[in-house]
């Protein structure tokens, strides 16, 4: 009998063992610091020292991690008596942890999303806005350029970008120089002529070098709604509640004019190369659509690539203002609705916040391994950006460059890729498939907004 | 003490450990010296089975029992996981659900995959069993070669395949020398075979465990039987359709069961392997219940409607299910 009490303590203990590791910790639990920075589930606590400490949630892209230590470093230099943890959370995984955070009570103080995700973030409570009294409008929006703006929902601020990024043409020299494209293209039909003229096909109609990358699962989704606006078409009411890209026939002809690259003049092939960034980098695609981010990766993945840029052409609208519109996107930086909860904590968050609003932080946080444009309008004239041929490109249209607000950025992404596919892989007329995209669209606003 | 550092204490997960580890010795200590001696011999022995049977028991409950509870309770409430509000809306994540074209589109593809994988790979397995049969040499080695796809990870599987159906392929390649055009020639980018693409895969991948499982129904018939239909002349297809396969009946049961469940369940492969980056593209022609689900909870934050979906799912499986044991258990004997 013995035997069997001692196999049965044995049992129990391993099992009560394993099974307690697993439980989640506490909400106000104290880990030993090394702990809560390698795992983030850690709530934000007062430790013993009485230190603030405070969990940053980042997307875990190259760089990022070091962009935002180069930031943490400086503010406790300043402030011995707040700790900030940054903890990098992989893109797909993001709404995962948060979803087992929450309702548990724990989860990150600042988090950094896409700017798209914020109005469903801040619709859902998860997010806090930043006080009047410490960040106010006129303030912010004299430190920032017209990015901001996708930061103000129901009048309130909710975040604050650090950065942004825009779009302009990357371009193959050599494959430009062989085509005899003298002249960068300065609209979209030249952009379309040349990469006509850019595109190879082997005798057999293998497609060989794409003149222009059509990537509906990445930017282009996007594309054909910029393109739409810098024709003159505004593609969603001023509330945002309503669909507007179909008011004129401007919005379909834009769709149209992205599909027809691949329908119908054919510079790109579906299932061609391993994406946008893969093709340009190995020659197999003489443009493409480009982001500034994307200049440190091909310098450094393939110093010898000739290639250049050129600023995103212009539309066809007849206010300028709008002829030169880009598309400006980032990762925000946004309070949580925990962080303020308790007073001393959510002081400490906002002293954070105020921090990252000076530019020369914000430099900082570019240099040290985000990369983008700035935020700031102090920043547009600094050299780190001028002085880079390549970056000139996606400076030069900074000031047209306008966010676009989304109610549900996965769910409108879908959409756009749905009606991409529709027609470039179905064979489905694009006029049918822009109303249908349409109707979907005004779906999700209806259901954002009323529901 | 300082105050803090005792609140730390009290909430460290050290002060769980210990808790769980006294209570596990009271309870052992109280059922040795107390209860235990007031017992017959038989019953003691009784009541140590039952508290090894309520260890897992209390695991089974604790991990899947109440959160399927959960789950009911949560598709009445309007959950989204980044609020920690959870008003009850009655029925409307199930009229959601039932407007809902992507998730009618959902359950017909998971029935789709299904139809197609499950006699792909009953087939195949039962086959290869055979051969197994068969074989003298080698068969240790062999078994453990059909068991390797099997024991690679899906996500693995998943990006080797995607490398083979693209343009750069070899199976792209052979299908457009066989003269397909190329549009049809890339599967997983075509909206009509995209979903058959990807549930090849997943047949392939279990065939060696399927096998398996075969070959022990298979090594369960007693030899003996064989031996007298041999004597009394049956050939090789009478003593398939008459021996074999009825005797088979409870590892098919079985197989099928499990195949069925794992068809409709699959997840992984259809993840890595669906397009329109993995969110069940082209034209949610690959787009099963695991991954509407999945895109509901986690990319819409709608656990409300996850949890609808997930109950739809889960009565869809019992039923489906329950019609399997019905139709196919039969009790066969020589």
């Amino acid at each position: 009998m013995k035997k069997y009490v001692f196999l049965l303590f044995t049992v129990l203990l391993l099992i009560s063992l394993a099974l307690m590791s697993c439980t989640p910790s506490a909400p106000s639990e104290v880990k030993p610091e090394a702990e809560q920075a390698e795992d983030g589930s850690n709530d934000v606590v007062e430790t013993v020292s009485s230190q603030i400490e405070l969990i940053y949630w980042q997307v875990d892209f190259q760089g990022y991690d070091l962009g935002i230590q180069a930031a943490i470093d400086l503010f406790q230099a300043e402030n011995p008596d707040i700790k900030v943890t940054a903890v990098p959370i992989s893109y797909d995984e993001i709404n995962q942890k948060i979803a087992v955070s929450v309702p548990v009570g724990e989860g990150p103080d600042i988090v950094q999303p896409f700017y798209g995700w914020v109005p469903l973030w801040q619709k859902s409570g998860f997010l806090a806005p930043l006080p009047e009294s410490l960040f106010p409008k006129e303030e912010v929006l004299d430190t920032y350029m017209p990015v901001v703006n996708a930061m103000f929902i129901d009048d309130q601020l909710w975040g604050l970008p650090f950065n942004q990024s825009n779009w302009a043409i990357l371009y193959n020299k050599d494959m430009f120089e062989e085509a005899g494209i003298t002249k960068l293209p300065e609209n979209f039909e030249e952009l379309r002529q040349a990469a006509v003229a850019c595109t190879k096909r082997a005798d057999d109609g293998t497609l060989e070098v794409a003149g222009y990358y059509v990537e509906f699962g990445t930017q282009e989704h996007i594309l054909w709604k910029v393109l739409t606006r810098k024709n003159g078409q505004e593609i969603f009411s001023e509330d945002q509640r309503t669909v507007t890209w179909n008011d004129s026939d401007i919005g379909a002809k834009s769709f149209k004019w992205l599909t027809d690259l691949v329908t119908v003049d054919k510079v790109m092939d579906i299932g061609f190369g391993e994406g946008p960034g893969s093709a340009f980098m190995t020659e197999k695609a003489c443009m493409r659509l480009g982001s500034p981010g994307n200049l440190p990766v091909i310098r450094e993945t393939n110093p010898d690539l000739n290639f250049g840029s050129f600023p995103f052409p212009k539309g066809l609208a007849d206010d300028p203002n709008i002829a030169n519109l880009n598309q400006s996107q980032y990762w925000s930086m946004n309070l949580t609705s925990k962080a303020v909860k308790d007073p001393k904590r959510a002081e400490a968050a906002y002293k954070f916040m105020r921090f990252i609003m000076r530019p020369e932080v914000a430099l900082e946080m570019i240099k040290a391994g985000y990369g983008g444009l700035p935020a700031h309008k102090a920043l547009m004239d600094d050299p780190y950006f001028t002085e880079d041929a390549e970056l000139a490109a996606f400076m030069v249209s900074l000031p047209y460059s306008d966010p676009l607000f989304w109610v549900d950025e996965m769910g409108e992404r879908n959409i756009s890729m749905e009606m991409g596919d529709r027609v470039i892989l179905n064979g489905e007329d694009p006029f049918e498939v822009f109303d249908w995209g349409t109707i979907q669209e005004q779906n999700l606003r209806d259901e954002f907004f009323n529901n | 003490m300082d105050e803090t550092i005792l609140t730390a204490a009290l909430n460290s997960k050290i002060i769980f450990i210990l808790v769980g580890f006294f209570s596990i010795i009271v309870i052992a200590f109280v059922t040795e010296r107390f209860i235990a001696p007031k017992l017959r011999l038989r019953h003691r022995e009784n009541l140590y089975g039952y508290i090894f049977i309520a260890i897992p028991a209390i695991y089974f409950l604790v991990v899947l029992i109440l959160p399927m509870i959960a789950s009911f309770q949560y598709s009445f409430q309007k959950y989204n996981i980044l609020s920690s509000e959870k008003p009850f809306n009655g029925f409307d994540n199930y009229r959601y659900l039932l407007n809902s074209e992507v998730f009618g589109k959902a359950i017909v593809n998971s029935f789709k995959f299904a139809l197609f994988r499950v006699p792909l790979v009953i087939s195949l397995s039962l086959i290869t069993a055979l051969m197994f049969q068969r074989i003298k040499r080698y068969k240790n080695l062999l078994r453990t070669l059909m068991l390797l796809p099997f024991m690679t990870s899906s996500v693995a599987l998943g990006w080797i395949f995607n490398y083979l159906y693209s343009r750069e392929g070899a199976i792209f390649e052979v299908l457009k020398n066989l003269g397909i055009p190329e549009t049809k020639a890339l599967l997983t980018l075509n909206v009509k075979t995209a979903l058959y693409a990807i549930a090849f895969v997943s047949a392939w991948s279990s065939i060696g465990y399927y096998t398996l499982l075969f070959t022990v129904g298979l090594d369960a018939i007693p030899e003996e039987i064989y031996d007298a239909a041999k004597v009394d002349g049956a050939s090789r297809w009478q003593i398939f359709s008459k021996i074999t396969w009825p005797l088979l009946n409870p590892s098919l049961v079985l197989i099928s069961i499990m195949a069925v469940t794992a068809s409709l369940k699959n997840f992984d492969l259809i993840r890595v392997m669906s397009g329109s980056n993995g969110t069940g593209g082209p034209m949610n022609s690959t787009l099963t219940m695991p991954l509407f689900i999945y895109m509901e909870a986690f990319t819409r934050l709608n656990m409300g409607r996850a949890a609808a979906s997930t109950v739809v799912f889960f009565l869809i499986i019992l039923v489906i299910t329950l019609v399997q044991l019905k139709v196919t258990q039969r009790d066969i004997q020589y």
